[in-house]
């Protein structure tokens, strides 16, 4: 009888430990900020952030200009001031292989290319693209073989193009989707993208040709997921623009927690709309309506 | 044989009336009921029902002298000792009022309202209804009413009773509570082949379109029953300058696809557009102008599908679902006017306002900016980020928040302390 009691109450304290665990298991604490470039200008609105191994761009949108950071633990240094006549208001930015850097010009609605220098290496130009012909991106991810996926809301599709723009294969939007704000690729091929509208992430394996729905019903967590990222451990991070936080999504899709709050004050967001990951799993962010980007170690 | 059937169901219909006799007689015998304790025993006290008895719709229950059909003689856990919730009373008898397969169900009978329209007792009216025909219903659709009592042309089963066009409670076959799909209803009166219908139509097929995309079902100030604001194409019916000529294969195919025919007439306004840094990103999908605004006519400004509130809440239902929980609302807000701050198409501005500046914004309508105020403008430092200067989004939430006077925080002090930390004690 005794024996029966003591197992209830093992049993029932490990049950109502288990939420306060696992709401435990990931904390989210800052690391660094950067507000100025090496010559102290001060961010201005910064939409756009791009992890490589060494550096990490910043799309200083309200500047119309980007500076490339280089990372030393787990916080941003130097600061170097590049423009580029061809993009005059870059809104969102993705690493490529070698350095270099794909970004989204406000304006044209174009993809450009950047060297690893930051010189213009010409726009993505989509070859041989089934109809319609009409290419209109609001964002893009990079393979690990350097291949792009380009958001394409006006032909409602991730259409697959090699680094020089030539087609390899294209997955059409689910139906009944709200509104796609951002993909992502992750380690292994799967292509994410987010429902800004509707609260739902779709995935579609490596080779796929439709997506799945992978997350949904996060209404309740999300306001809108204006980007998505995935980590090495195969969770997703959507950040929450209009709600300022980042709502993490287990490898399966389980919802695990929003984290980060609105606010001014350091470790705090107002608006953030794109994040990255640096080599060592930093978390990067351009809190965009903070004028700065900030850093968090994912624990 | 056929004699010796119906003797038979006669016999049987004779047994189970017996049997039911028997079975009330037994009940009165074993709770020692008086006779007529029913009903006919609660008219002696509540003798206003003999008025209402004396109505020319009296409820059956009430007729048969059965108020135990829907109120418990001695107790009961809801109003009025009913047997049920008041929203549920009823549904006790009438279960089939809305199918599984309702496209469409009315408010109030989903809600359990049913005595919103009905009298439970007795009415003058069919159906036991507490008002006859349109005058109840407009009763609840009171701007529709208000509207048709305005309009210089009424469609005219408007006039007469909505029901000819609309089921009461639900709908299997269409939309609003209609009695079929819009154009299968429309079609039913107005025969698509006679030769005045054709010419009101320049001879274009119109007779499988949405009807309710240039007509108003109810009633205009618009010859033809037309909506409020007509594209000037379409008023001027020249239809063929968007869509291939009406003798051609294809005449409802527009002449060029998607914004490209916009373009053709509003050039400017797309140079305007695409000049601009930010877009709507609805603009540039391939519905374009068409998923804001309806090509022929529409009872909005600028030809908009819904409401501005409704149109812009469609996507923007997280901004929405803040604004409904909020204390304090900015008026444009709670009035729909997304576009006093907002421009709908494009911006230099983040969030797409129509000025860079919060303060500059504000200030086109808040005249307290030219008088004396917090130390606000680029200038001024925001103390808690040193890249922000202070504007009047620093403590306002434009939209409205759940505290008063649109602020972020609670209380004044709490807001003011957010900057003035030294003064916390």
């Amino acid at each position: 009888m005794i024996r029966n009691k003591l197992t209830l109450v093992c049993f029932l304290s490990v049950v109502c430990a288990l939420p306060a665990h696992a709401a435990d298991t990931v904390k989210f604490k800052p690391t660094g900020v950067a507000y100025k470039d090496i010559k102290n200008v001060p961010l201005k609105n910064p939409e756009g952030v791009a992890c490589s191994k060494t550096a990490v761009v910043v799309a200083d949108t309200g500047n119309g200009r980007f500076v490339r950071y280089s990372l030393a633990n787990d916080n941003l240094k130097d600061g170097i001031e590049f423009k580029v006549a061809e993009v005059t208001y870059p809104l969102r930015v993705k690493a490529a292989q070698n350095g270099r850097v794909l970004v989204l010009d406000g304006k044209t609605r174009k993809i450009s290319r950047l060297a690893a220098d930051g010189s213009f290496a010409g726009y993505l130009d989509y070859q041989n693209v089934p109809a319609p012909t009409t290419v209109t991106p609001r964002s893009m991810a990079v393979d690990d073989k350097d291949n792009v996926y380009v958001l394409d809301v006006y032909g409602e599709r991730i259409l697959v193009v090699d680094s020089a723009g030539k087609y390899l294969r294209q997955i059409p939007f689910p139906k009944d989707y709200g509104f796609f704000s951002d993909v992502a690729v992750d380690q292994r091929g799967d292509v994410f993208i987010a429902d800004s509208l509707k609260a739902n992430v779709y995935k579609a394996a490596p080779g796929a040709e439709a997506f799945q729905l992978f997350a949904s019903g996060l209404q309740s967590y999300l306001s809108f997921a204006v980007a998505v990222d995935v980590d090495s451990q195969g969770r997703v991070y959507l950040l929450d623009q209009n709600d300022s936080a980042v709502i993490l999504l287990g490898p399966d899709g389980s919802f695990q927690g929003r984290y980060l709050s609105f606010g001014w004050k350091g470790g705090q967001l107002n608006h953030p709309t794109q994040s990255c990951f640096t080599d060592n799993g930093t978390l990067v962010i351009a809190d965009r309506n903070n004028s700065r980007i900030q850093l968090y170690k994912v624990q | 044989m056929r004699v010796r059937s119906i003797s038979l169901l006669l016999a049987g219909v004779i047994l189970i009336a017996w049997a039911q006799s028997l079975f009330a007689a037994g009940n009165e015998q074993q709770f020692k009921l008086k006779p007529g304790a029913n009903g006919k025993l609660c008219l002696k006290c509540h003798n206003s029902f003999q008025e209402k008895m004396t109505r020319k719709y009296v409820h059956t229950p009430l007729k048969n002298n059965e108020c135990t059909g829907c109120h418990n003689a001695h107790t009961s856990a809801h109003g009025k000792l009913l047997t049920a919730d008041a929203d549920k009373v009823c549904a006790t008898c009438h279960q089939s009022m809305v199918s599984s397969k309702a496209k469409s169900v009315h408010k109030v009978v989903a809600e359990g309202g049913c005595l919103k329209c009905h009298d439970p007792h007795s009415s003058a009216y069919k159906g036991n209804l507490v008002k006859e025909g349109k005058t109840l219903c407009f009763s609840c659709h009171k701007p529709l009413g208000d509207k048709l009592a305005k309009v210089k042309y009424r469609h005219s089963p408007v006039e007469k009773d909505c029901l000819i066009c609309h089921q009461p409670h639900a709908s299997d076959d269409g939309p609003f509570l209609l009695k079929n799909d819009v154009t299968k209803l429309c079609v039913g009166c107005h025969k698509t082949d006679k030769p005045i219908f054709i010419k009101k139509h320049m001879g274009y097929p119109v007779a499988s379109a949405r009807c309710t995309g240039c007509h108003d079902p109810h009633g205009s100030d618009n010859l033809g029953l037309l909506l409020k604001n007509v594209h000037s194409p379409v008023s001027k019916r020249m239809c063929n300058q968007c869509h291939e000529d009406a003798n051609s294969a294809t005449p409802l195919k527009t002449r060029k696809e998607g914004m490209t025919l916009c373009r053709g007439c509003h050039n400017d306004m797309f140079n305007k557009t695409f000049d601009k840094n930010r877009m709507h990103w609805p603009l540039v999908t391939k519905e374009g102008c068409l998923g804001c605004h309806n090509p022929h006519a529409s009872n909005d400004k600028g030809l908009l599908r819904k409401s501005m509130a409704q149109l812009c809440g469609s996507c923007h239902s997280d901004s929405m679902k803040r604004i409904k929980k909020n204390v304090s609302k900015h008026e444009p807000v709670v009035e729909g006017r997304c576009t006093e701050c907002h421009d709908p198409h494009s911006s230099d501005n983040l969030a797409l306002t129509k000025k860079a500046s919060d303060y500059d914004l504000c200030t086109t309508c808040h005249d307290w900016g030219q008088h004396s105020t917090h130390p606000i403008g680029d200038k001024v430092r925001d103390p808690r980020n040193k890249n922000l200067s202070l504007g009047c989004a620093s403590c306002h939430n434009a939209h409205g928040t759940e505290y008063k006077k649109m602020l972020y925080y609670p209380t004044t002090t709490e807001m003011c302390l957010q900057c003035h930390e030294q003064l916390k004690r």
